[in-house]
């Protein structure tokens, strides 16, 4: 008791005992101020231009961003031609190929239904080169599968670059359910739900830089890692690389949002940095704007690898369920149950397998049954 | 006429006799206590008790009293008591008489001997020894109702000027008194002590009343004879009572009369009053509640001096730098209370004999050790314990005083059942050791040695360590009674280590160091009694090692890295002049030259021209010889301050300055963290270079008692540091591609009422001030809030704390403080969105928003032992509640996101009253 009692006393000394953590919520924090997103870029090549207008959010809105609809967005020359966008959906905004003049520079305005009026500064079109390879190799160190970019601009131009990419694979789920309860009985079933094709898209900032290099060349950037232990790389795996040139400015953009962090504020944490980007409004300059608009074009190259690795996927024993329903069996009943079933199993076809969907079903791991066109 | 002299010359050389001698040997003793008694009374009570016949000159004596308590002493002995140290002699002959002379002592026997040769002389009679150290306190009276001669006697004084200099000391340690006035009223002239207690007087030739002053002693004066220059030592007694004559300022009208503004001197006793967090007096905690002077947290010792960053503070102890003035992160000031003596505080009007930082200078100094007897003194308080011996190595000329101070903390934190905290451990101690040697009247040698120590270990994972070191070695020499110099070597290491050994593949080390040898003359030459000249140089090594990241195991998978060793030299020449204009005006002006050279051997980044410093445009890399140049910054400095007075004690004071700093701490988050590096100025990172005009407005009501001052200030820092979002700094080797070039301004008015004397004592200080930063590159896309002006860190508009106490009795006191800050600013996330595909968090523009306002009580309870002076030991108890209302003041909010929202917190460090005791003690 006495101990106790000298160590409630002690207790009460120490810094981080003193110290209590309150949740915070200032009214700035929650304010419903919402900012214009512009998110897309001018597409000079072949390609369809394609630009949402969304708006920001309150840090703390579970809902989907609202999209800004009913807006008239034109890209604009120096030299005064003016090409008018299509809102195709809500928010989506699409410009057919066009025939651009490389020389010149464009700017983007936007005029939304609320009649407010914002403009993007003059952006040069930068010029991708092509993707000379796209490679992969495996690094036992890392077991993981490692994809490389190799580019090159012959004109010493582009200096600055920027990468997306899509990523494709195709897997299995554990077990294969053949059967399926439609209408109370038990069927064949129709739709194999045990291939799919799963489909991610690059969420990070990729970007290189030649300008301390003597000559325009990028080689064997690693872009992407694959580590084994996803499984991708089992049955076959593509990805398509999308290479952008980039302006310095919008190269400096693109840097200074890839360092906006998440957390920020404590005690040892850095400066917080505020990116916008080049569109302003033409009235209000407390009416921000998020987003880059650039003029490019787009380089693509796909490599699809089938390498063999990870494990075939592994669940648990699947349960049997009584093909009629029974009180008294201790078994489920194969028509009730939650489980996906498997097929017919004992000598008399007695009983049947099942697994819980995320054994038999592809989908419930985010892809789709659907095969894609390029596969 | 009592006496003839020349008569009883010739009488008393006819009566000597061995019957008399031996009378002698049973005369009665005396026993009298004598309280600013005339000197008549003590001779008749001498007579009385005795049958010993005085006989003296009346008129000489008529004004003189004297304080007097003995028992049971020789009449020789009160004589010499009563005697020593003035310019009467006393002789007595056989028959009882006592002759009182001035100058020369009348000789009442032959040589003894002469007429026996083979008789053992008896040195009794004329014998002197010194006093015993009782005795010589109660002498001070003497030396102070006593008139004592400087320089050669001449009968005819000639008109004009002449020098006293000497030393003023601490009577019963032998300590010298630092920023003591000595002054003569008429004509108004005053010089203060020096660091090592020396003053140099200039005044008119003749008879003078000089009158000392300084902190926490007993005022006290000496009648002078000048006649020429010459030398006077005075010794001053300590105010055993300190309810009367503590000042925080040196001089107590200094305040007004000096030309210093914005100089905060607080002394050992003012820091002892003001109740801190864990009972332990703390030095910087008690200078953030001086106007002007602000610190991002409560956590956070970093002081931010009229909106300057908290590198840009020269915290100087015994005259080497401490690069990290705190202990645990800053919860503590890593300052023994026990061997400091005082701290002054430089914020607008900086000498010229400091530079190399841009706000302020913190001048701490430590006590000398007691040169007469040994002394141990110590406190215990809640977390922490602290001893501290001192005495004399050679009595009267060499004393040492060591001081350790400790945490507990490590085995409270083990006896926690808690498993998190039981992996924890925090712990910090600190060594001083200062030895003082006088060598002779003109020499005298300061040794300084100061360790500190830091261990902190969360949650059982990574360890952060980190060390000052510091030496200093001064040497004080008078050259003659107008010119006196100090020579300083100091060498200063700071460092920091961080070790990570929670997942073996991932441990590792990270070391961080800076070493600076600093040497330094600083010399004082009194042209003549309108202009002091202070002129000297000083130069500085620098050797940094920005950091060395390693494995810590073998299995660790860590990369090595180390980031390259840096070095320079920064030095300065300056000169002063204090011109005393008229009693009513009077001028200090100043320049200092420094220039500082960053040298190989080094690896510079360089950047392809004509593109921003950013890493990404990074081109390769220079490499630069040993010792090579590789830059070079220089300029100017001037120091100038006025000072008029407008009444008699009403001044006004304008002063300007201008400072460079060739050192700059990188930091990035809210606070200093251990983890912050110091880089020095190299091709990218430029020097700073501040600029202040302050105005000022200094009034003392009654008698000097309450002092009332009013400062603004306006001032301009180029090249300020801030740093661009999102980079980290520590193994950074891109370092100038992380900072970002800004220009500050800042302003304020700073309002304050003192009162160090009486009952109730302290001050109340309202500050008003901005701090406003703006990138130089307004256009650049890191330029924070669009290039405009954006508030610092540290910016808290208002700011009123009262530090007050109150003497119920001599045993008992009561101190109560309370604080009031406007919140500081920080950057809160306003919104998200997604763009390609990922989504992003926005901030607000830089510091536009601000945490919620602070206010603190603390309220603390001082009971002294008993005052006997003769007992073992000396005690005193403090017992005090820190955050009396128990305000949850948030010291930081952060942000955080957890399952997809974003969640903002706030943590208050000391969120609830804090009781504490301490127990202090000596002996």
């Amino acid at each position: 008791m006495r101990y106790s009692l000298i160590k409630l006393s002690f207790f009460a000394l120490l810094v981080f005992l003193y110290s209590c953590i309150e949740p915070f919520s200032p009214p700035e924090v929650n304010s419903d101020q919402n900012y214009l997103v512009v998110d897309g870029f001018l597409n000079v090549g072949n390609d369809t231009t394609r630009i949402a207008l969304r708006r920001t959010q309150n840090v703390n809105d579970v809902a989907t961003p609202n999209v800004e609809s009913g807006a008239a967005l034109t890209v604009e020359s120096e030299s005064g031609e003016r090409f008018a966008f299509q809102e195709l959906a809500r928010g989506q905004y699409i410009l057919p190929p066009q025939q651009y003049n490389r020389g010149d520079k464009y700017r983007l305005r936007i005029k939304t239904n609320a009649g407010k009026e914002y403009l993007s500064e003059y952006v040069v079109v930068s010029s991708t080169p092509p993707i000379d390879s796209v490679t992969a190799r495996y690094d036992s160190f890392l077991d993981a599968m490692v994809f490389y970019v190799n580019t090159h601009d012959p004109a010493n131009k582009t200096q600055f670059y920027r990468w997306k990419f899509e990523e494709t694979w195709e897997y299995r789920s554990a077990f294969y359910s053949s059967l399926e309860v439609i209408d109370k009985k038990i069927v064949m079933r129709e739709k194999d739900i045990n291939l799919c094709w799963g489909k991610g898209l690059s969420g990070g900032i990729l970007l290189g830089s030649t300008v301390k290099l003597t000559s325009d060349i990028i080689k064997d950037l690693p872009i992407y890692r694959v580590p084994v232990s996803t499984n991708k790389l089992f049955i076959k795996y593509s990805i398509l690389v999308k290479q952008y040139g980039l302006s310095r400015e919008a190269f400096e953009y693109w840097t200074d949002l890839a360092k906006t962090t998440q957390g920020t504020g404590s005690l040892f944490d850095p400066q917080p940095s505020q990116v916008t980007g080049n569109i302003r409004s033409t009235s209000d300059s407390e009416d921000l704007v998020f987003g880059f608009f650039s003029a490019v074009t787009e380089e693509t190259q796909r490599l699809t690898i089938t390498p063999r690795l990870g494990t075939y996927p592994q669940c648990m024993a699947p349960d049997t369920f009584d093909v009629v329903c029974n009180p008294m069996s201790p078994r489920q009943c194969a028509l009730e149950t939650t489980s996906l079933l498997i097929s017919y199993g004992g000598l008399r076809s007695e009983f049947i397998t099942g697994s819980p969907s995320s054994c038999t079903d592809c989908r419930t791991q985010g892809g789709t049954t659907v095969r894609p066109d390029f596969w | 006429m009592k006496i003839l002299l020349p008569l009883i010359l010739s009488i008393c050389c006819l009566f000597i006799s061995n019957v008399a001698l031996s009378q002698n040997n049973v005369e009665k003793k005396i026993t009298m206590r004598l309280d600013s008694a005339r000197f008549g009374e003590f001779v008749k009570q001498v007579e009385s008790q005795t049958g010993y016949y005085l006989y003296y000159d009346t008129a000489k004596f008529d004004s003189l009293t004297l304080d007097l308590n003995v028992k049971d002493l020789t009449i020789r002995e009160v004589l010499d008591q009563v005697f020593r140290g003035s310019e009467f002699e006393y002789a007595i002959d056989a028959q009882k008489r006592i002759y009182i002379t001035q100058g020369q002592r009348i000789i009442t026997q032959l040589t003894p001997g002469l007429f026996e040769p083979n008789r053992a002389s008896d040195n009794d009679t004329l014998a002197y020894t010194g006093p015993e150290s009782d005795a010589k306190e109660k002498l001070l009276s003497t030396a102070e109702s006593k008139v004592h001669d400087i320089g050669i006697r001449k009968h005819r004084i000639t008109p004009g000027n002449s020098t006293v200099t000497g030393y003023i000391r601490n009577a019963v340690t032998g300590e010298p008194v630092i920023g003591a006035a000595i002054f003569i009223n008429s004509p108004s002239i005053g010089v203060t002590t020096d660091a090592l207690g020396f003053y140099s007087l200039t005044i008119p030739r003749g008879k003078q009343l000089l009158r000392i002053k300084s902190t926490g002693m007993r005022e006290t004066q000496r009648q002078i004879i000048l006649y020429s220059d010459g030398k006077l030592d005075v010794e001053m007694r300590e105010s055993v009572i300190a309810l009367k004559e503590v000042s925080v300022k040196a001089g107590q009208d200094k305040n007004v009369v000096g030309t210093q503004m914005g100089t905060v001197k607080l002394t050992i006793k003012n820091l002892k009053q003001v109740p801190t967090v864990f009972g332990e007096t703390d030095l910087l905690r008690t200078v953030l509640t001086l106007p002007g002077i602000k610190s991002v947290g409560e956590n956070s010792t970093g002081l931010n001096v009229r909106g300057g960053s908290t590198d840009q503070n020269l915290i100087q102890y015994n005259d080497a730098v401490i690069y990290n003035p705190s202990h645990l992160f800053g919860f503590f000031s890593a300052f023994n209370p026990d061997v400091l003596k005082d701290v002054e505080l430089y914020k607008s009007t900086i000498p010229a004999k400091f530079g190399g930082r841009l706000s302020s200078v913190l001048d701490i100094n430590s006590r000398d050790g007691n040169k007469k007897k040994f002394v141990a003194s110590g406190g215990i308080g809640l977390v922490t314990g602290r001893l501290t011996l001192e005495g004399p190595i050679v009595k009267d000329k060499t004393s040492f005083l060591l001081g350790g101070r400790s945490t507990y903390s490590n085995w409270v934190i083990k006896a926690l059942d808690n498993e998190n905290y039981n992996k924890s451990s925090a712990s910090f101690y600190d060594i001083n050791l200062n030895i003082s040697h006088e060598i002779n009247e003109k020499n005298s040698l300061f040794l300084t040695g100061y360790v500190s120590d830091d261990r902190f270990r969360l949650f059982g994972d990574t360890l952060y360590t980190y060390q000052n070191q510091l030496g200093s070695l001064k040497w004080k020499h008078t050259f003659n009674s107008k010119l006196y110099g100090v020579l300083t070597a100091s060498h200063s290491k700071y460092q920091y280590a961080m070790g990570a050994a929670g997942l073996p593949l991932n441990s590792f080390d990270l070391k961080f160091d800076i070493n600076q040898s600093n040497f330094k003359a600083d010399l004082s030459y009194q042209l003549n009694a309108r202009h002091t000249l202070d002129f000297g140089f000083s130069s500085i090594y620098y050797k940094l090692h920005p950091g060395s990241f390693q494995p810590k195991t073998a299995e660790s998978l860590i990369r090595p890295d180390e980031l390259p060793a840096e070095q320079a030299m920064e030095s300065a020449l300056y000169i002063e002049d204090k011109f005393e204009v008229s009693p009513r005006l009077s001028i200090s002006a100043g320049i200092r030259y420094s220039f500082f050279q960053y040298l190989g051997p080094k690896e510079v980044n360089t950047y392809v021209p004509g593109l921003p410093i950013e890493y990404i445009y990074q081109e390769g890399v220079k490499n630069y010889k040993a010792g090579e140049k590789i830059k070079s910054y220089g300029g100017p400095e001037y120091r100038a301050s006025v000072r008029y007075s407008v009444f008699d004690n009403l001044s006004l004071k304008v002063s300007y300055n201008t400072l460079r700093q060739y050192i700059h701490l990188l930091t990035n988050t809210m606070t200093i963290s251990p983890t912050d590096i110091w880089k020095l100025s190299d091709p990218y990172i430029k020097p700073q270079i501040g600029d202040q005009f302050s105005l000022g407005l200094y009034r003392n009501f009654r008698g000097n008692k309450v002092e009332v001052s009013l400062e603004g200030y306006y001032k301009n820092i180029q090249n300020f540091l801030d740093y661009k979002g999102g980079d980290s700094l520590i193994m950074n080797h891109n370092i100038e591609a992380a900072v970002l070039n800004t220009k500050a301004k800042a302003y304020g008015v700073e309002f304050m009422i003192k009162k160090m004397t009486g009952k109730l004592n302290g001050w109340l200080g309202y500050t008003y001030s901005r701090t406003l930063l703006r990138a130089i590159d307004r256009d650049s896309p890191d330029a924070p809030n669009n290039g405009n002006f954006y508030p610092s860190n540290y910016d808290k508009p208002h700011d009123f704390t009262v530090i007050s106490n109150y003497r119920f009795s001599h045993r008992f006191s009561l101190s109560f403080n309370f604080t009031y800050s406007t919140g500081r600013p920080y950057t809160p996330p306003i919104g998200k969105y997604m763009i390609d595909g990922a989504q992003r968090v926005y901030y607000a523009d830089r510091n536009q928003f601000r945490i919620p306002d602070y206010y603190r009580t603390d309220l603390a309870m001082n009971i002294e032992g008993n005052h006997k002076i003769k007992k073992l030991a000396h005690s005193s108890w403090t017992l005090a509640v820190y955050n009396l209302l128990g305000r949850k003041n948030p010291t930081s909010v952060y942000f955080q996101t957890v399952a997809g929202r974003v969640n903002g917190y706030q943590l208050s460090i000391f969120g609830q009253p804090i009781p504490t005791i301490t127990y202090n003690f000596r002996f």
